[in-house]
């Protein structure tokens, strides 16, 4: 692969092999390429174990790979020390100096640079304004809140200007509400400094909703890049339809090829969509997977017409909508179908509703599996 | 249940700190004693320790162990911080047969050690003198000093080297900015252990001591020959004395640094 230089991080066949004592030999990443645009929001999302961190100390330096190469903005730094990179991490512990105030944190990478003295203090006001913590300065790392050593940690990583800020899992030690302050605070950071931002998180919505771009990982592969949308809304694979957001997995048929083709949901009695598949190589007759959203899957509680006929279990009432779980002759897991309340009243469909399901053509994803 | 309701719990723990300090204190007692027979009390003088202080053999014999000790805990706690820096820094194979065998020594019998250093010195014709004790002392000393060092590694969080390093500080600023400064309780402990096992040693340095090396406790060992003496309390009190200083400083050095 010998595309034009593009400014950014790219990741080229990436391998990494641990050996372990106990598990033998453990792939960390097993051929990862990828490109990570220059000024970006980049996240990497996958359950735990799948290789995110290892990915994020190659980028680093602290972790040599096996096979393939790094290269920062045409630079290969495969080769090069850590303290060479113009990378920065924001630790997933941490990992302030405990022998340190808050401020000699935050000026060390300026004094290793030999940044003049003077500019150097500056730049430490200015970063801990950036996060809120003026008046801090001379605080022990140890007296602070963990919120606020997240910061500190953020304005240490901020403060030589680096090209790329690396986070690992930086909010996972936060409560609810810290988090989502945090997360926003991190977005306008990125937004303001301009710099490339690595995000690594296994929270789908944190990824959701802070990310310019996706890569979801699983054992070691990149799976599917994209923006949050085009991952929510076109997973390419069973994998990750089900690990970002809710899906309903249905089996259907293939009864007529084409642009788009047209599938029968359901074993008997089924209906009809239209969807695209054109990154699959079905023949007229084959079993695929189609997964559809829960908010784009529709009850009809009259129980004729077209549609899968259900019958429904559980009702749970959200406040902004609520969930119907719906059993499906033939189906193993029961479907579910989320429905936007009006002025907060739940719609008129009770438990054991006879009832028929129905989705538009665009809410179908045709699965690879 | 808790053991400290077991009936005569107390008075068997009484019991055991009387026979730890009991003879330390008649030790103590006695070397302020006015009468020459050291076991016959009959006023308070500090006489002894006078004499102590202006005997020229004692002098030297205490010169004499504060320079072995302290070449032996500059030499040992050196090697042991090297030593346990270089053991967090990777895993490798055979990693827990090294830890083995450098604490090897605290569980090997002295009379033995001794007996083995001093053929080794003699087969590699290393005449007798202070410097084959400080040798001898080093080596010893080594997993006493190693031990408070790598504990204090241990607690440390692996990522701060790397945060130092992701912070453009090489290897050699990293580990005197970062490691060295967080080690230093370790070492200072590791550095008094050593220090006081060092000031203590008999068997091995008996062995190993060529003339004129006579260290303090070979100096006591040789005077006891011919009864106790009111000087060999003094002398032993004053060793006491210096022991439970240091012991007292390594411990608050651990408390005030390990808030
Ligand atoms: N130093 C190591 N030695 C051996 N195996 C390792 C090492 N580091 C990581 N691994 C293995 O590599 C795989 C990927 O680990 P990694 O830490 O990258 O996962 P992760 O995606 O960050 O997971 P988490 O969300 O739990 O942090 C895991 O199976 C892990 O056990
Ligand atoms: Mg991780």
């Amino acid at each position: 692969m010998d595309s034009p230089p593009q400014p950014g991080i790219h990741i080229r066949d990436m391998v990494k092999v641990f050996t372990d004592d106990q598990q033998g030999e453990v792939r960390a990443l097993d051929n990862v390429s990828l490109h990570i645009r220059s000024n970006e929001f980049f996240t990497l999302l996958g359950p735990s174990g799948c290789g995110k961190t290892t990915l994020l100390r190659v980028i680093a330096g602290f972790e040599q790979p096996s096979q393939g190469r790094v290269l920062l903005d045409d630079l290969d730094v495969t080769d090069q020390a850590p303290y060479r990179r113009p990378v920065n991490t924001v630790f997933q512990s941490y990992a302030l100096f405990p022998h340190m105030t808050v401020a000699e944190n935050v000026r060390f990478g300026l004094e290793m640079q030999k940044v003049d003295p003077a500019a150097a203090e500056r730049r430490v006001a200015e970063m801990l304004e950036l996060v809120h913590l003026t008046g801090m300065e001379r605080r022990k790392t140890g007296q602070l809140s963990g919120g606020q050593q997240q910061r500190v940690a953020l304005a240490r990583a901020l403060a030589p200007a680096p090209k790329v800020l690396l986070l690992d899992e930086p909010l996972s030690a936060l409560d609810f509400k810290l988090r989502k302050g945090m997360q926003i605070e991190l977005k306008r950071l990125q937004q303001e400094t301009g710099i490339t931002f690595v995000f690594v998180t296994h929270d789908q919505e944190e990824a959701l909703t802070m990310s310019d771009r996706v890569a979801v990982m699983k054992s070691g592969k990149v799976l599917q890049i994209g923006t949050p949308e085009e991952i929510y809304r076109h997973p390419v694979e069973r994998f990750v339809a089900d690990f970002i957001g809710e899906t309903n997995f249905l089996p259907a048929t293939l009864s007529t090829e084409g642009h788009p083709a047209v599938f029968t949901v359901g074993n008997a009695g089924g209906f009809t969509v239209r969807a695209e598949a054109s990154q699959l190589d079905q023949r007229q007759g084959s079993q695929v997977t189609l997964a559809v959203r829960p908010e784009r899957t529709f009850l009809d509680p009259a129980g004729h017409g077209e549609g899968l006929s259900g019958r429904v279990e559980t009702v749970v009432y959200f406040g902004t909508d609520t969930l119907y779980h719906v059993r499906v002759d033939g189906l193993e897991a029961p479907l579910t179908a989320r429905i936007q309340n009006r002025d907060n009243h739940a719609p008129d469909i009770d438990e054991g509703a006879e009832v028929r399901i129905t989705f538009p053509d665009d809410a179908v994803q045709v699965l690879k599996d | 249940m808790d053991i400290r309701r077991f009936p005569g719990t107390r008075p068997i723990a009484w019991l055991f700190f009387a026979y730890l300090y009991v003879p330390i204190l008649i030790l103590i007692v006695l070397s302020f004693n006015a009468n020459r027979t050291a076991t016959i009390w009959t006023g308070f003088s500090l006489d002894w320790y006078r004499a102590v202080l202006s005997n020229n053999d004692i002098l030297s014999a205490a010169e004499n162990s504060l320079i072995v000790a302290g070449a032996a805990t500059l030499a040992s706690t050196l090697l042991a911080t090297l030593g346990a820096v270089g053991m967090a820094r990777r895993r490798f194979k055979g990693q827990s047969a090294v830890s083995a065998v450098l604490a090897l020594p605290l569980v090997v019998p002295e009379i033995v050690t001794a007996v083995a250093t001093l053929l080794f010195f003699i087969l590699v014709g290393l005449k007798l003198s202070l410097v084959t004790v400080i040798i001898a002392h080093t080596v010893f000393c080594i997993p006493f000093a190693y031990l408070p060092i790598r504990a204090r590694i241990e607690g440390l969080d692996p990522s701060l080297g790397e945060a130092a390093a992701d912070l453009y500080a090489n290897e050699l600023v990293a580990f005197r900015r970062i490691t060295l400064p967080l080690l230093w309780p370790g070492i200072l402990s590791g550095a008094i252990l050593a220090f006081i096992i060092s000031l203590d040693d008999f068997v091995i340095t008996y062995f190993v001591a060529g003339p004129g090396a006579t260290t303090l406790p070979i100096y006591i060992f040789g005077s006891i020959r011919m009864g106790i003496s009111p000087e060999v309390n003094a002398i032993s009190a004053l060793m006491l004395f210096i022991s439970i200083l240091f012991v007292s400083l390594s411990h608050i050095l651990g408390r005030v640094t390990n808030r």
